[in-house]
C-alpha cells in the first residue's frame, strides 16, 4: 500500500537523523518503552470540548505509530512533515500502535 | 439528495433559473410526459404528412440528371434522360413492392433499420442506422436548399441570399420542432396535395399543349448562365457510360423519402399494415407520375438547369406551359409556392425521423443515451439539435447548392433501400411462407439494384463529395459498434456483480471522510450530510500542500468549535489524487485490522464526501480545477469505497438568504449558524482515544445504533 519510494525516502531521513538509540517501529511491541524517530505524516485535531486530543501519525519507514496528547489543540512544531523523536510506552488499542502523551523532541524543521 | 436546512430556504421550494424562464418563453410551457399521445392518422392525412420528402424529390430529380448529361451529350441529353428515368422508375416499382411487404410485416416500428436488425442482427443493422442518419441530415440540407431554389426561381432577387435563407429555414424548423411541431401535423398534409395538384396540372396541361402542337420550346444553347452544353449529337461523341451512370446516380435522388411510410408505420390506424400499404402505393404512384412527367416535359421543352441552381428546370417548365399571360403567371407563382412549401415540409420530415431513429438506436445501446431523452416539449430535443447542427454545417460547406449536396445524398438513401430489400429477401427465404418465391425475388433484385446504385455513386461521384460519405460511413459504423461494446461490457459486469454487490454492502465499520480545503459553507454542508450517513467515524481530512494554509484551517476549525475531528495529512509530493487514494486504502486496511482483532464480521467501508462550491456553468469552467472529479474517479476504483461530490451553490444561497449583503461577511454568518446546528446534532461518535486505554475499540459504541437504522 505504501509506495516504495516513500519508504525509501523515510529510510534516508531516518538515517540522516543519526539517532542510534531509536527503535524501528516494526520492531516495537505492545507495552514496550520505545524510542521512535520519524516524520509526522498527519495531524488530527479532535475537538471534544474539554476532552479534546491532538493526534499525530509518525512514520519511520518501517511502520507508523499514533501519538496522542490529551487536552491540547495545538503543539507548536507538531505539524505534518516535521521530524520528531519521541519516547513513551507503546500500547495497541484496536490493534493500532499508539503512544499516549509521549515525550517528544523536534528535529530540524523541513528544509532547514 | 442533500437535504437543505429549512431556514436557509426562505421561499420554500426550488428557485427557477433565468435560463429556464427563457426556455419557457421561447418554447412554451413544458408538456407533461403522460401527454405523449400517439396520434393515429387517417389515410389521406398520413399520405400528406409522411410523403412530402418523397413526393418533393420529383422537383429536382430530373434536373440533377440533366445536370450531368448536358455537358457531354449535348441536346441529346433531353432524349437520354428518358431511359434513365425509366430505370429509376423500375427501381421505384421494386422498392415499393419491397416496402409494401415491410409495412405488412413490421407494423409497430419499421424502416430499414428494424428490417436489418430483425433479419441480420443488431450489428449489420448499424449500417442501416448510419445510412439513415446520414440520409436524414442530407435530406434536411437538400430539401431546404431546393425549397429556396423554388423561391429564387420565382424571385431571382433572392438568389444571392440563398445560403442565409436556407439556413434560416432550417433554424426555423429546428425551433418549431423543439416546440413540438408534431401537434400541427395535419397542417403539413396540405403542401403535399397542393404540390401534386399543381405539378400534376403542369404535366397534364403541358402534354395537352404538346398534343395540340402549340407548346413552345427553350433553346438553352443560346442562354447565358445555363450549364455548358456539349456539341455532340449523342453519347458516341466522347461521352461514356460513366456519364450515364453519373446521371443515373443523380437521378436516384428522385426516390429519396420512399422509406418514410415504413418509418412512420406506427402512425397509421388499424389495420396498420394494410392502410400503410395502400398509402405507400398511392405515394409511389404519385411520385412515379411526377418524375415521369417532369422528365417528359424536360424532353419536349428542353428546359435546362442553370449553373447558379435557379430558375429550376421544373419552374421553367411551368412557366412555359402556363404561358406569360397574367393568369399563366399567377398559376406559375402557385406552382412555385407549392414547390417551396413541400420542399420545406419535406425537410421537416427529417426532424421527425432523425430524432426518433436516433433514440431508437440509442435504446439499442449503439448511440449515447442522451438521445433517448425527451425534452421540454416531449420532442427528442438532443436529436433535433444534432440534426440541425449537422445539416447547417453541410449547407455552409456546400453553399446550399442542391447539385453539390446530391453526392452526399443517394449513398445513404440507397444503402437504406439495400438493407430493406435484402432484409426482406432473407425474411422470405427463412420463413418460406406460401408464395414466398416471387416476393423473395422482388426483394432480392430491389436490394441488389439499390446496392448497385450505391456502388455507382461511390465510384462515379467519389471526387465530388461522395468520398466524404465513403470515408465517414465505416468510421460512424465503427463508432456505433464501439459505443455498443462499452455498453454491453458494462451490462455484463453488472450482471456478474449486481446481486452480490447489492447484498454485500453490510458494513461493520464505515468511515466517512469529508475532504476539505477550507472552512466554507460547502464543507459544513458536507459534514452535516456525512453525519446523516451514521458512520462509525466521521473525519474531515485536509491534504496539506501549503503548511501556512493548513495551519490557518486548523485554527479556524478550533475557533469555530466544529466538533468533527480534523485530520491534516501531509502530501509532500503534492500528488493530491494519489495521496487521497492511498489514504482511503490505508483507512480500509486499518478498519479490517481492527475488525479482525474485535472478531467482528462484515466488511469495512469508506465513503469520501467531496464538497464542491458550484458556480454558474460558464464561470465554473474557469474557477474549478476539477480536482474533485479526479479524486472521485480514483476512489471509485477502490473496492468498498465510494466517493460523493456534494455540490453547493454558494452564490445563489447567498443571494436568496441575504439579498444585498456583501458576500464575505455573510458566508461567515451562515457558517456559524450551520456550525451551531452541527453542534446540536452531534451525538459523539466513539473514537479510540476518548479515554485512556481505549479498550472499548473505536467502533463498538456505535454498532447497535447503526444496526437499528
Amino acid at each position: 500500500m505504501v509506495a516504495g519510494t516513500e519508504a525509501l525516502d523515510a529510510d534516508e531521513s531516518w538515517a540522516d537523523a543519526g539517532e542510534p538509540d531509536a527503535t524501528p517501529i516494526s520492531d516495537c511491541r505492545d507495552r514496550d518503552w520505545v524510542n521512535v524517530n520519524g516524520t509526522i505524516r498527519s495531524v488530527t485535531l479532535r475537538p471534544h470540548g474539554a476532552g479534546q486530543t491532538l493526534e499525530a501519525d509518525l512514520w519511520d519507514g518501517t511502520g507508523e505509530v499514533t501519538l496522542v496528547w490529551y487536552g491540547r489543540d495545538e503543539i507548536h512544531g507538531v505539524k505534518p512533515g516535521r521530524h520528531l523523536i519521541v519516547q513513551g510506552r507503546l500500547c495497541c488499542p484496536a490493534g493500532r500502535p499508539t503512544i499516549f502523551n509521549p515525550r517528544y523532541e523536534l528535529r530540524s524543521p523541513p528544509g532547514g | 439528495m442533500v437535504e437543505r436546512p429549512d431556514d436557509v430556504e426562505p421561499h420554500g421550494g426550488l428557485a427557477e433559473t433565468v435560463g429556464y424562464g427563457l426556455k419557457r418563453a421561447l418554447l412554451g410551457r413544458p408538456l407533461v410526459t403522460s401527454g405523449l399521445s400517439s396520434e393515429k392518422l387517417s389515410k389521406p392525412i398520413a399520405l400528406g404528412v409522411l410523403s412530402p420528402d418523397c413526393i418533393s424529390s420529383s422537383a429536382y430529380g430530373t434536373e440533377e440528371m440533366l445536370y450531368e448529361l448536358l455537358p457531354y451529350a449535348g441536346l441529346a441529353a433531353f432524349t437520354i434522360v428518358l431511359p434513365i428515368t425509366a430505370v429509376i422508375l423500375l427501381i421505384l416499382v421494386l422498392m415499393t413492392l419491397s416496402y409494401r411487404q415491410v409495412v405488412m410485416v413490421y407494423t409497430k416500428v419499421g424502416g430499414s433499420y428494424v428490417v436489418a436488425r430483425e433479419n441480420f442482427g443488431p450489428r449489420i443493422a448499424q449500417i442501416a442506422a448510419v445510412a439513415l442518419l446520414i440520409d436524414y441530415v442530407v435530406t434536411v440540407a437538400v430539401q431546404s436548399a431546393a425549397g429556396t431554389v423554388a423561391v429564387a426561381s420565382a424571385f431571382p432577387a433572392i438568389g444571392p441570399y440563398r445560403v442565409e435563407l436556407t439556413i434560416g429555414v432550417v433554424l426555423l424548423l429546428c425551433y418549431g420542432n423543439l416546440r413540438g411541431i408534431r401537434e400541427a401535423g395535419r397542417a403539413f398534409a396540405l403542401p403535399t396535395y397542393l404540390f401534386i395538384a399543381s405539378i400534376g396540372s403542369v404535366i397534364v396541361v403541358g402534354i395537352i399543349r404538346e398534343l395540340l402542337g402549340n407548346l413552345p420550346m427553350y433553346h438553352p444553347e443560346h442562354y447565358h448562365g445555363v450549364v455548358s452544353i456539349g456539341h455532340g449529337s449523342g453519347l458516341i461523341a466522347g461521352a461514356s457510360i460513366l456519364v450515364v451512370l453519373r446521371s443515373f446516380a443523380n437521378g436516384g435522388s428522385s426516390l429519396t423519402g420512399l422509406e418514410a411510410i415504413s418509418d412512420g408505420v406506427s402512425a397509421f390506424r388499424e389495420p396498420t399494415g394494410v392502410n400503410a400499404r395502400k398509402v405507400l402505393g398511392v405515394m409511389a404512384f404519385s411520385l412515379g407520375f411526377l418524375v415521369a412527367g417532369v422528365s417528359w416535359l424536360a424532353h419536349v421543352t428542353h428546359a435546362a438547369p442553370y449553373i447558379s441552381g435557379y430558375p429550376s428546370v421544373i419552374s421553367q417548365e411551368a412557366k412555359l406551359v402556363f404561358g406569360s399571360s397574367a393568369f399563366g403567371h399567377a398559376l406559375y407563382l402557385i406552382v412555385q409556392a407549392a414547390s417551396a412549401l413541400i420542399l420545406y415540409t419535406g425537410a421537416n420530415t427529417s426532424f421527425n425521423g432523425f430524432p426518433y431513429l436516433a433514440s431508437f438506436v440509442a435504446a439499442d445501446r449503439f448511440l449515447p443515451r442522451q438521445l433517448t431523452k425527451r425534452g421540454h416539449r416531449l420532442a427528442f430535443s438532443n436529436g433535433i439539435v444534432v440534426l440541425t447542427v449537422a445539416s447547417v454545417a453541410l449547407l455552409i460547406v456546400t453553399g446550399a447548392q442542391v447539385n453539390s449536396l446530391v453526392p452526399f445524398y443517394a449513398i445513404g438513401v440507397f444503402t437504406g433501400f439495400t438493407m430493406a430489400g435484402l432484409g426482406m429477401a432473407r425474411y422470405h427465404s427463412r420463413r418460406r411462407e406460401p408464395g414466398w418465391r416471387p416476393k423473395f425475388w422482388v426483394n432480392l433484385s430491389g436490394g441488389l439494384l439499390s446496392a448497385t446504385v450505391v456502388l455507382i455513386f461511390a465510384v462515379a461521384k467519389f471526387t465530388e463529395g461522395a468520398w466524404i460519405v465513403v470515408v465517414l460511413f465505416p468510421i460512424l459504423v465503427a463508432v456505433l459498434m464501439r459505443l455498443n461494446r462499452e455498453y454491453r461490457a458494462e451490462a455484463a459486469i453488472l450482471d456478474r456483480v449486481g446481486r452480490k454487490a447489492v447484498h454485500a454492502a453490510n458494513y461493520s465499520s464505515h468511515h466517512v471522510y469529508v475532504f476539505v480545503n477550507g472552512v466554507d459553507l460547502a464543507a459544513v454542508e458536507a459534514l452535516r450530510y456525512g453525519r446523516s450517513l451514521r458512520p462509525t467515524e466521521l473525519t474531515a481530512v485536509h491534504f496539506m500542500i501549503d503548511a501556512e494554509h493548513a495551519d490557518h484551517l486548523r485554527r479556524r476549525w478550533a475557533d469555530l468549535g466544529i466538533v468533527t475531528p480534523l485530520k491534516i495529512v501531509d502530501c509532500p509530493d503534492r500528488r493530491l489524487t494519489r495521496c487521497a487514494g492511498e489514504f482511503v486504502l490505508e483507512s480500509l486496511s486499518r478498519q479490517r485490522e481492527s475488525a479482525r482483532l474485535r472478531g467482528a464480521k462484515g466488511q469495512a467501508g469508506v465513503t469520501v464526501l467531496l464538497p464542491r462550491r458550484s458556480y454558474a456553468p460558464l464561470l465554473g469552467r474557469l474557477l474549478h480545477d476539477r480536482s474533485a472529479d479526479r479524486i472521485a474517479r480514483v476512489i471509485s476504483r477502490i473496492p468498498s469505497a465510494a466517493a460523493t461530490i456534494i455540490p453547493y451553490d454558494v452564490q445563489s444561497r447567498i443571494r436568496q438568504t441575504f439579498p444585498g449583503y456583501p458576500e464575505e461577511g455573510l458566508a461567515r454568518a451562515a457558517v456559524e449558524r450551520l456550525r451551531d446546528r452541527l453542534t446540536d446534532s452531534h451525538q459523539g461518535s466513539g473514537g479510540a482515544h476518548d479515554g485512556p486505554g481505549g479498550e472499548a475499540g473505536s467502533a463498538a459504541p456505535d454498532l447497535p445504533d447503526r444496526e437499528s437504522s
